[in-house]
């Protein structure tokens, strides 16, 4: 079941839209790249760790921002076209 | 010393480790074999840990069960104090267990990290057991590498947001160690199947191994049953992957000797010790874990080059 709890300003939608566009080019990254270029393989883990804790802050600190409705079987989605949050549980 | 028994309680229990579930072919233990396992435990001293199938067992058995202080390793659902073992693409969002058992391929971990870094602040306690084992290869092992790399910036970060560290088998075990602690299948822990018999653990009796009898006066008559200890593996005794299973079923399915592990095993233990120090390093930067043991570095992935 899908249903729409609140919504985030247009400026806190591109900080997370930005980070979930960058955590899935570091993803596809990652599927090429092998530790022995040393170099470009610490940036990259080092990005990929780093971008992980900002997406999952961005929703701890909305989450306490805006007081959203929460499920224990459930988890939150963005629509990035509408702001629009949604909770989404699995019955 | 036996510290553990494991009581499978049907042959289609939940696979907690590294064996793959059995086929169709279930077959329940009887409640005659049960309340025996329970006696000898009960003798020996031993914590008893009752694996269940995906299914419900009868309420005689269930009754049994709960005469004796124990642990549940189970599929979902189940409760607080139980162990939940779940594979990696069925993790339950709502589930009030404190540890998790994720089973999943190193493909699996690489493709499905945002659900490990989930799981690790949503339960107490998470440990990872890589199924397939056997099909690992090196380029794998580059792949568990990143896997690992990767979750120790995020571990980091997370820690120096504020959150508490989580217990998380492959990264932060080695942290806290200061001495071997393995698996101690055949030496602390012994497993009762669900025909009653005793076997060094669940794989070994999927394996169709001969079980093993147990002595009152002389304990466990297990062939060789030194090489099951630390003292008679020599290349794990020099090693100091503190965290590493040391799976004896891995063990001799890849060297033909329980003692002996294979290049395989050593390289992912050594790519969870290196990234465990990486973890230790990224925490001190940040001000935390200032009193914890430092973890050496190394110039080898595998201890049997450094053997004599």
């Amino acid at each position: 079941m899908k249903k729409e709890i609140g919504t985030v300003s247009a400026d806190e939608r591109d900080e997370i839209q930005k980070l979930f566009e960058r955590r899935n080019g570091l993803n596809e990254l990652a599927k090429i790249l092998t530790p022995s270029d040393e170099e470009l393989y610490e940036k990259l883990v080092k990005d990929l760790g780093e971008t992980s804790v900002k997406f999952q802050n961005w929703w701890d600190r909305m989450a306490a921002n805006y007081s959203w409705e929460g499920s224990e079987d459930g988890h939150w989605e963005i629509n990035f076209d509408t702001c629009a949050i949604y909770l989404v549980t699995e019955k | 010393m036996l510290k553990y028994l494991i009581v499978m309680l049907d042959r289609a229990s939940v696979p907690f480790c590294h064996h793959e579930p059995a086929e169709k072919n279930e077959g329940l233990i009887s409640a005659a074999d049960l309340k025996n396992a329970i006696r000898f435990g009960m003798k020996e001293n031993l914590v008893i840990q009752f694996v269940y199938p995906d299914r419900a067992i009868p309420a005689e058995l269930e009754n049994i069960i709960e005469t004796i202080d124990h642990v549940k390793i189970k599929p979902y659902p189940s409760g607080k104090d139980d162990v939940l073992v779940a594979d990696i693409g069925a993790i339950p969002q709502k589930a009030e267990n404190e540890t998790l058992v994720i089973r999943a391929s190193i493909q699996e971990l690489a493709e499905k990290v945002s659900e490990v870094e989930n799981a690790i602040y949503r339960f107490k306690r998470v440990n990872i057991i890589l199924k397939e084992p056997d099909s690992i290869s090196e380029e794998d092992a580059g792949a568990y590498k990143l896997f690992l790399d990767r979750l120790t910036y995020y571990i980091a970060g997370q820690t120096a947001s504020g959150k508490e560290l989580p217990q998380f088998n492959l990264l932060t075990d080695r942290i806290l160690l200061d001495k071997m602690n393995n698996c101690g299948a055949g030496d602390e822990s012994i497993t009762i199947a669900p025909d009653g018999k005793m076997y060094v653990c669940p794989a070994f009796y999927y394996d169709g191994d001969a079980p093993v009898e147990w002595d009152k006066e002389e304990g466990l008559q297990l062939p060789n049953a030194q090489l099951y200890r630390l003292d008679h593996a020599p290349i794990c005794r020099a090693c100091d992957a503190f965290q590493c299973h040391r799976c004896v079923w891995l063990n001799r399915r890849r060297t033909l000797e329980v003692n002996t592990p294979g290049h395989t095993q050593c390289i992912l233990s050594h790519h969870e010790r290196n990234a465990s120090r990486n973890l230790l390093g990224r925490l001190r930067e940040a001000g935390i874990a200032a009193t914890l043991k430092d973890i050496p570095e190394l110039d080898y992935l595998d201890p049997f080059e450094i053997v004599k």
